[in-house]
């Protein structure tokens, strides 16, 4: 039996009975100093006691503990490796940064797949919308979804009917990679009908779900997977949404955890797109082409990238350098130096050369090459900082 | 000189075409029969006219005016000429047909015009003149007494002479004792500068672009709103530039002799031309031209500095006039059967605004112009003229902190330090031109096509400045001429071969992108 797998399980299965909430646990695994939560399974026994549970709990616990899941918790662990379902944890070093920071996110996630679509070095764009879509909503997703494709970028949606299947099939067709968040145990297809996508997906993409495997799709938790979509993409599209359609929780979702939220503007008169219009009127960006959409996040891999570039240097150390040897600083710290300048604002070679104290030699070839390889280029004869697509 | 007979005379005289000295004979025939006096051989009203002028200083001298028909020839007959300088060697003809004067020096050169008294005046040309004296077999040559500063200049030996009457004792073998210790010296070294280069401090792209124009004769383009200092930085430029050399004064005197612009102290100075040219100039006052044809602003920038302040203001016929000449390093002018070739090798310095108000580039909330205006305005200077201009220098205003800078102790090098430093990388290449068997020639006016190999580009860098060529978007000629700038700044670091770190330098150097402004 895979321990790690079953620790998550039986994890996933506290919560799930109210035994135990996820910040509880990840509190008795650092009180217990057991690192992460793989061995938690085995120790449960040990680990679990009135001192760290209510009374309530307790209860709750000795009758989980009578269930069938439990007494045959080996059948089923081996039930769920057989079907090729795999978990990561809040305490694994694959579960991406950019979810950890947000509150509210699952401390377990069940997959299918390739994981290597959450990594932080790639960019995700969440495609989703009404379940029932016009041909203008179908034509727009299925057009937005390939075109992004082509550009490398993950597509993530729901598998859910309307517009999820298109962004998925989309994608898939023009050779790129997707993302399922599935609102249902991993072992279970919903909708029926997308039994052909499900399996597709799960061999040429990513199966997600915070719910345990044999888990049916429950209603009222629809909203609450929409959460971990906005969560995994850089920005949402909405190509088509209806007055009060459940897409809406996405870009709310969206807008509190920092995502930018992209709607297709559509005619006033479409019911069909009227939650469109209604984002379009409170702000959202308007994607008419997908350019739009990868100029936005070329924008926002530059800042990142601008962001580590910093962090690798202590400035202090080179301005030091600069006083005392400026021969010696290597084009690459120059680079550092000038994008750092020029992050903030535009700047004549005069201005860089006085600033920085660097020689005027040194900065002018480095700003020479960087205008060849376009990182910057000359308006109103200052050097200007150029964000690359 | 024989004479043919006794009615008979002819003198050897020097005129201007063009810039050329050139050789003529004057013939005089006297005949009987009814008094009349005739002028041929194609010349002009100024010919015409010397007529009366020969006439009535042959009388107010004391001699006669023979009462007879009287013929004067000038050959070679199929030739065009103008100008005064015929009235002396016309009116010695005459005398020397008459008999009143008798020749005792042979092989005579005579040029210089009269006044109705008979004094001799200085006609434009004198170092054209003197400098064809050298293929030719003379004796002695007389010249008006002014002209005798540019003889002793270029070693050649002339009796000058102020009057009629000494120019008659010359021939009778009287000689004038104006001896002149031969070759007039040339000023050893240049005054300092009025602007020195240490002004420019806190400016070190202006400073850095002004040396690289200077270090490779580079054409460059000033751009700057107004007030900081478009201007100066072209007469800073000058002042780092290194003396003329004997041939290259002596070819820019050419030019002034013919416009009549030397005066004793220019004659001296070895100070390189400065011209500067202003937006109303005409196009034959720029390239040269006129009934005769003379050299224009151009030929009179030769060696030095063609500074064309407000460049959009100008003419654009003028400012196109100018591609060709930067191209060859010369101009040709016909006129009157005739080309004259003008030299033409100068440094292009250009000054404009970004926009007619000239805020538009620092500060671009105030600018008044609309951007269809920056468009035009930008526009008159076109694309061919820019793709000439080897560095374009962005001059910006001075911020107070360098302002402060400008006001404390002074350490970089001032301007005579710099100017030796240029003659040292124009030494540098000389020696290259010389070692590839061409004729030395500063990097910016280098004509020949196989710069690579010239300027010892590997094929690494070739392939380099291809790349750069090609993502910028340069012409062919756009790409030689930063080849040519890279080879003027590895020339300043004295390095054998052309590195890729030079051509990245010589990239910033080029214009940017116009256009997108607003």
């Amino acid at each position: 039996m895979d321990t790690k797998l079953a620790s998550d399980l039986f994890c996933s299965l506290l919560m799930a009975n109210h035994i135990m909430t996820g910040n509880q646990i990840l509190s008795v695994i650092s009180r217990e100093g057991l690192g992460s939560i793989e061995s938690f399974w085995d120790q449960h026994e040990s680990v679990m006691n009135s001192d760290t549970l209510s009374p309530d709990q307790m209860d709750r616990l000795a009758k989980f503990q009578k269930s069938e899941v439990y007494l045959k918790f080996e059948t089923y662990v081996n039930y769920v490796s057989d079907h090729q379902i795999k978990a990561i944890d809040r305490l694994d070093p694959l579960y991406p940064g950019y979810m950890q920071n947000l509150t509210n996110m699952p401390l377990v996630l069940y997959y299918k797949g390739d994981i290597s679509l959450i990594d932080e070095k790639k960019s995700r764009v969440c495609i989703v919308g009404t379940r029932r879509p016009s041909v203008y909503g179908r034509r727009v997703t299925k057009e937005f979804a390939e075109k992004l494709s082509r550009h490398d970028l993950v597509i993530v949606s729901g598998l859910a009917r309307g517009v999820d299947t298109y962004a998925h099939e989309g994608c898939l067709s023009a050779g790129g990679k997707t993302i399922a968040v599935m609102p249902c145990g991993l072992d279970r297809i919903y909708p029926k009908e997308n039994r052909e996508l499900f399996e597709r997906i799960s061999k040429e993409g990513l199966l997600l779900s915070e719910l345990i495997p044999g888990q049916d799709p429950i209603r009222k938790y629809f909203p609450a997977r929409n959460r971990i979509l906005s969560a995994l993409s850089d920005c949402v599209l909405i190509t088509e949404a209806g007055k009060n359609s459940g897409t809406l929780h996405t870009a709310s979702f969206a807008a509190a955890q920092g995502r930018e939220v992209f709607a297709i503007p559509s005619i006033i008169y479409s019911e069909t797109a009227e939650g469109n219009l209604s984002l379009l009127r409170d702000g959202a960006s308007v994607a008419i082409e997908p350019e739009d959409i990868l100029a936005y996040l070329a924008k926002a891999v530059f800042f990142r990238e601008l962001e580590e570039i910093k962090d690798v240097y202590d400035r202090k150390v080179l301005e030091r350098k600069i006083k005392d040897a400026p021969d010696s600083i290597t084009s690459d710290e120059i680079r550092r130096i000038l994008v750092d300048y020029l992050s903030s604002c535009e700047l004549s070679v005069d201005e860089i050369v006085r600033e920085s104290g660097l020689p005027y030699r040194s900065v002018i070839q480095e700003l020479g090459k960087m205008e060849l390889d376009g990182t910057v280029t000359r308006e109103r004869q200052k050097y200007v900082l150029t964000i690359r697509i | 000189m024989t004479q043919i007979s006794p009615k008979n005379a002819r003198v050897k005289t020097l005129y201007l075409q063009g810039l050329e000295g050139m050789v003529a004979e004057v013939e005089a025939s006297i005949f009987p029969g009814l008094p009349s006096f005739e002028v041929v051989g194609l010349g002009d009203s100024s010919i015409r006219e010397a007529k009366e002028r020969v006439r009535a200083s042959i009388r107010s001298c004391g001699f006669t005016f023979p009462n007879q028909r009287l013929l004067v020839n000038i050959s070679p007959a199929y030739l065009h000429k103008s100008g005064s300088s015929f009235d002396l060697a016309i009116a010695m003809a005459i005398l020397l047909a008459t008999g009143q004067v008798k020749q005792q020096v042979n092989d005579v050169v005579i040029y210089g015009e009269l006044s109705l008294t008979g004094e001799v005046r200085a006609v434009p040309g004198s170092v054209s003149r003197l400098l064809c004296l050298e293929n030719e077999n003379t004796n002695t040559c007389i010249v008006p007494r002014k002209d005798m500063d540019e003889a002793y200049l270029l070693g050649v030996k002339v009796e000058g002479v102020e009057t009629l009457v000494e120019a008659i004792s010359v021939m009778s073998g009287i000689s004038n004792e104006n001896e002149i210790d031969p070759l007039y010296p040339l000023d050893e070294d240049l005054p300092d500068p009025s602007v020195d280069i240490s002004t420019l401090r806190g400016q070190p792209a202006a400073l850095r672009a002004i040396t690289l124009a200077a270090s490779g004769f580079h054409n460059m383009l000033l751009v700057g709103s107004p007030g900081t200092g478009k201007s100066l930085s072209a007469r800073i430029l000058q002042g780092i530039l290194p003396p003329l050399t004997i041939e290259e004064k002596i070819e820019l005197l050419r030019v002034e002799s013919a416009l009549s612009v030397l005066s004793k102290e220019s004659i001296v100075s070895r100070e390189r031309p400065f011209r500067y040219v202003h937006h109303t100039c005409t196009p034959s006052a720029m390239v040269g031209g006129g009934r005769n044809a003379v050299p224009g602003e151009i030929s009179r920038a030769l060696n030095g500095i063609l500074f064309l302040d407000e460049l959009p203001e100008f003419s654009p016929k003028v400012l196109d006039l100018l591609r060709v000449p930067i191209e060859t390093g010369e101009m040709k002018v016909s006129r009157n059967n005739c080309t004259n070739v003008f030299p033409a090798r100068f440094m292009l310095i250009g000054a404009m605004n970004p926009c007619r108000c000239g805020k538009c580039l620092e500060s671009p909330s105030e600018c008044t112009c609309s951007p269809s205006m920056i468009t035009s305005y930008q526009g008159k200077v076109s694309g061919a003229l820019l793709d000439r201009m080897d560095i374009y220098c962005p001059l910006n205003h001075i911020s107070e902190d360098s302002l402060l800078e400008t006001m404390k102790g002074d350490y970089s090098p001032k301007s005579p330090v710099w100017r030796k430093r240029v003659e040292e990388v124009w030494e540098r290449q000389y020696e290259r031109c010389k070692q590839a068997g061409i004729a030395p020639v500063r990097n910016g006016e280098c004509r020949e096509n196989n710069l690579g190999e010239l300027f010892r580009l590997g094929q690494k860098e070739m392939e380099y400045a291809a790349m750069v060529a090609h993502q910028m978007q340069l012409s062919v000629r756009g790409l030689q001429r930063m080849v040519r700038l890279s080879r003027t700044i590895a020339d300043m670091d004295d390095e054998r071969d052309v590195k890729t770190e030079h051509i990245v330098e010589a990239v910033s150097f080029r214009l940017p992108n116009w256009g997108e402004k607003k």
